[in-house]
């Protein structure tokens, strides 16, 4: 069975970061969106184990809307998040911790850390 | 031890001890009464009269009664011995003897008569007739007694008178019988007793004694009365006279008897009535001294040379108190405690002399003692007495206490008239000019005159060139009528200064209620009367700021009522409720906010003077901010103050917006390349895929860097304002040139067409226009096709004020939706986010940034896919363009 991660961020630059981050990743199927509405249509629809979610992105919804919602939907209850976001202040990791985010990464991060983080979470999974 | 001579008492002759008698009588007698004297004399005088005159009546008479005795015996005896002699003895038969012995009987019945006897010779007793107990008693002696013979005819013996007749007749008739001669014839006794003669004469002299003595002492006491007349006046006056020293005045009336008697009555009386006024009229000066000392409000205390008190009047008691026993007799240091006699002969050798009594006196005043303990100031006159053994010093005290309390008081109420903050002048209102008769300091003070230089003067001294003539004839009017009033007028200094002086005058009424005075209080009230003035322009100013000032002010009285607003705050908020209470206006204020359970009520607030910031949406949506101050300067009121921070919070809102874009902004590349850069390190790539990351490293290198270097630009101009603008007159033309060649540089293959007043002569820092043209080059260039025209129009233009340069640049490229063009200025707006078109989005902003700070303006028209047009205004710099 294939690990099924979602990436949703504006930034063309950031998802092939990503992209190559994980590329390696035994059974990983990557999906990626560029914004909130069709990020969350798409996890309703795919129902990945693994987001990542940029916090600011334009559109109808945010990182931390999804977010808020993906947590809310019990259908969605084995999928985890981590949060993408430049903003780094106390109140944005709070916002994150509100909307129960399973891990808060803040840019610039380090590819390999964001793979531990991935591990880590997926690992849980499994 | 000596011996007591032996006192010679010589024995009083019976002659000394009977004159020492007399004289010892004598006296006694003096010391008696009159009445009794007279007594005495009336009572000696009747019996020795009586005395004397019975004892010669009884003496003639017993004389008498003996010679008639005699002459009875004798008579007797003759006719018994003429019997006799008739008859015989030898024969008592014979009637001759028979009448013998009867005329024998009856001689002896005859009064006084005791016995008879018949003795015949030889002295033989032959009758005897004795009267025994009224009764004769016949003897007869036949044979008989002998008796001797009589010595001599007439014995008188002891109350018996003997008579011996001779029974014979003698020849010689003359011749005295001897005993011979009576033995020889024999004789007749006759015994005569004057005893009972006597006795009955005794007893008749006795009565008749009485009957004299009861009429002696019936005339004495007659005699006596009028010797009592004569004395009685002298015993009356002698009482009176004892009793005009109990009772003087009193007179006796008695009859005047004699001459002397008369005088020493009249003399006596006289005497009397006079000691009697003279006692009644020294009582009634005594008594009226007794009352003036009495009634004297000072004590007056007259002092032995002792130092004791003799006597003290009633108002001592008051004076002093109570005191421990009474004053009389007690030491004067009781009472006052420094004067003890040697202090008193001290103080009086000092004292002054008064020559018409040549006594000293003096004054001093000292402490004095009450009964309880307690002194007092008292002020002592002491004056000597000179002619009275036993007082020496009188005192007269008085209690200072009240005085020197009304003299503190007055001379409180003086200094405090005088210390008055006021100045108080005092004029003569019984005078016409009503001149000043006092003025205090401060009336010195305000009007710069001396109290000695405005006395005698009336208060016109004050008036000058700026007193209204209206407030004179009012103060005038006033005191004519004996008002009172209070007024501020402006009076005069002694230097000619006007002040503005609060006036107050009133009358004095003296106890028959007419106006004798008038006092004026005068206040200084310029500074008042400034400070108000000034008050006044504060309030006026207050007023002007609080109508004009672009932030909101609701009030609130200390009841809670909104009492004001002002024009911003209705312009701000809306206009509330009419006449509302704290409540409504919580009420009204409430339905106005965005979140109305947010909304702190006024109550709420304390008097931490707290803001809140309230979000209105009605009725239009603003931020307001909202400072509640309370009880200001104790009034009660509540002050709420309203600003309308929508623009502030916007703009705090769009830079934290802005740090956190920026941030985002800067972050992203660096995503890119930290996180590409790792996975180039760290695995290994074909050759066309490290070229492919490198390359979007080195992209978003650049990006990074000129969005740093934009963003420092932007910060730099902001924090500066525009400080470091090198502004000159510049011409335009010039820094085109530059800027479409830094262009050229970038954008080869597109042409930027130039054309219009590029000699303008505008007031510009060259480095910074040629950036903002840069920009705005740069835009039209990125917003348009390759090969579409890009224009660049230079001319002037006066429709927005002033005259100004105007620069356009136009592209003919994706043109911009009025949403964009609302937006387009914006820090990190970017149309296209896409990331197909490069940019910061910081372009436009610093444009608008250095625009503004020339003093000029960036506006866009767009329509959208046919094109947009930017225009640049600048000022243009006075100077003539220089000739092209």
């Amino acid at each position: 069975m294939s690990t099924r991660i979602l990436i949703v961020d504006d930034h063309p630059d950031i998802r092939k970061l990503i992209q190559l981050t994980l590329e390696h990743l035994e059974d990983a199927e990557l999906h990626e969106t560029d914004n909130g509405g069709d990020g969350w249509r798409l996890a309703q629809s795919i129902k990945p184990h693994l987001i990542l979610l940029d916090v600011m992105m334009p559109g109808e919804l945010d990182g931390f809307q999804v977010c808020q919602k993906i947590k809310a939907d019990p259908a969605l209850s084995h999928t985890k998040v981590i949060l993408l976001t430049a903003r780094a202040q106390q109140t944005d990791r709070a916002l994150g911790e509100q909307v129960q985010c399973d891990a808060y990464l803040t840019k610039a991060f380090s590819p390999l850390k964001l793979l531990e983080t991935v591990d880590t979470l997926l690992g849980r999974c499994r | 031890m000596p011996l007591m001579p032996a006192s010679k008492t010589a024995i009083p002759s019976p002659r000394h001890v009977a004159i020492r008698k007399l004289q010892c009588l004598g006296h006694w007698l003096s010391r008696q009464s009159l009445r009794t004297q007279v007594d005495i004399l009336v009572i000696t005088c009747t019996l020795a009269c009586t005395l004397l005159l019975s004892l010669y009546a009884y003496q003639r008479l017993s004389v008498n009664i003996q010679q008639d005795a005699r002459a009875w015996a004798t008579s007797a005896s003759r006719l018994a011995a003429h019997l006799a002699t008739s008859t015989d003895p030898n024969r008592p038969e014979d009637i001759s003897f028979a009448a013998l012995t009867g005329v024998l009987e009856e001689t002896a019945s005859l009064p006084g008569v005791r016995e008879v006897r018949l003795v015949r010779p030889d002295g033989w007793l032959q009758v005897q007739s004795e009267r025994r107990d009224n009764a004769t008693v016949r003897s007869l002696f036949p044979r008989g007694q002998r008796v001797s013979p009589p010595a001599s005819p007439q014995i008188n013996g002891h109350n018996t008178i003997s008579v011996y007749t001779l029974l014979a007749v003698p020849d010689m008739p003359d011749s005295i019988p001897t005993a011979t001669d009576y033995l020889e014839h024999g004789w007749i006794e006759v015994h005569v007793s004057t005893q009972g003669a006597l006795l009955g004469a005794a007893s008749e002299w006795f009565t008749s004694w009485l009957l004299t003595m009861g009429a002696l002492t019936a005339a004495l006491f007659i005699l006596r009365r009028c010797l009592m007349k004569s004395i009685g006046p002298i015993m009356a006056l002698a009482k009176l006279s004892t009793q005009i020293a109990q009772s003087p005045g009193l007179t006796a009336h008695v009859p005047w008897s004699s001459r002397e008697v008369r005088r020493l009555g009249l003399a006596l009386n006289a005497a009397s009535r006079e000691l009697g006024f003279q006692i009644g009229h020294t009582q009634r000066q005594l008594s009226r001294l007794r009352a003036v000392l009495d009634t004297a409000a000072d004590a007056i205390i007259s002092v032995t040379p002792q130092g004791l008190i003799d006597n003290a009047n009633r108002a001592s008691e008051h004076i002093f108190g109570p005191t421990s026993g009474a004053l009389h007799g007690a030491p004067l240091t009781l009472i006052l405690p420094s004067l003890r006699i040697q202090e008193l002969e001290q103080l009086m050798r000092n004292g002054t002399l008064i020559h018409s009594t040549q006594s000293r006196t003096c004054r001093i005043e000292c402490q004095a003692l009450r009964g309880n303990g307690t002194a007092f100031p008292v002020d002592v006159l002491i004056s000597e007495v000179n002619n009275d053994p036993d007082i020496r010093y009188t005192c007269i005290v008085r209690d200072l206490t009240d005085r020197k309390l009304d003299h503190e008081n007055l001379t409180l109420y003086s200094r405090a008239v005088d210390c008055a903050l006021n100045g108080i002048v005092i004029s003569d209102a019984r005078k016409l000019a009503h001149p000043i008769v006092y003025a205090n300091r401060a009336f010195s003070r305000i009007t710069g005159y001396a109290p000695q230089d405005v006395l005698g003067q009336d208060l016109s001294i004050l008036d000058g060139a700026a007193t209204n003539p209206e407030d004179l004839a009012l103060l005038a009017e006033t005191m004519h009528r004996g008002g009172s009033l209070t007024t501020t007028l402006v009076h005069h200094r002694r230097e000619g200064a006007p002040f503005h002086n609060k006036l107050s005058i009133s009358p004095v009424r003296n106890d028959a209620g007419v106006i004798t005075h008038y006092i004026h209080v005068m206040e200084d009230v310029t500074g008042q009367i400034e400070v108000k003035q000034r008050l006044i322009e504060r309030t006026a100013r207050l007023n002007a700021a609080f109508h004009l000032s672009p932030d909101g002010f609701a009030v609130f009285d200390k009841d809670g009522e909104l009492t004001s607003t002002n024009p911003s705050m209705r312009a701000m908020i809306g206009i509330p409720p009419e006449q509302c209470n704290g409540q409504e206006f919580d009420a009204w204020f409430r339905s106005l906010c965005e979140n109305p359970e947010t909304y702190r009520p006024v109550e709420q607030v304390g008097t931490a003077n707290l803001r809140d910031v309230m979000i209105l949406t009605h009725p239009y949506p603003r931020v307001v901010q909202r400072e509640v101050r309370r009880n200001l300067a104790g009034s009660g009121e509540t002050i709420l103050y309203f600003q309308d921070i929508t623009q502030q919070t916007e703009l705090d809102r769009i830079k934290s917006d802005f740090l956190a874009t920026a941030a985002h902004e800067l972050r992203t590349p660096l995503a890119s390349i930290l996180g590409f850069t790792e996975l180039m390190l760290h695995r290994e790539y074909p050759e066309h895929q490290r070229r492919d990351l490198l390359q979007t490293v080195h992209r978003q290198s650049e990006l990074l860097s000129h969005l740093i270097q934009e963003l420092l630009d932007l910060s730099r101009i902001e924090a500066r304002q525009g400080k470091d603008f090198h502004i000159v007159p510049t011409r335009l033309g010039d820094i085109i040139d530059n800027a479409v060649a830094d262009m050229g540089h970038q954008e080869a293959g597109r042409t930027i067409h130039v054309e219009g007043a590029l000699a303008l002569q505008v007031m510009a820092d060259t480095e910074k226009i040629e950036r903002a043209l840069l920009n705005l080059l740069s835009n039209a260039f990125k917003y348009s096709p390759p090969g579409s025209q890009i224009r660049l129009t230079v001319d002037t233009d006066a429709s927005e004020g002033a005259a100004c340069a105007r620069i356009r640049i136009s592209d003919e490229g994706l043109g911009m939706t009025p949403a964009q063009m609302a937006r387009a200025f914006e820090r990190f707006y970017r149309a296209d986010t896409s990331g197909r078109v490069p940019g910061t989005g910081l372009g436009l902003s610093i444009v608008k940034e250095i625009a503004e700070l020339h003093g000029g303006s960036v506006g866009l028209s767009s329509k959208p896919g046919q094109g947009t047009t930017a225009t640049l205004r600048l000022r243009l710099s006075p100077t003539p363009p220089q000739a092209d």
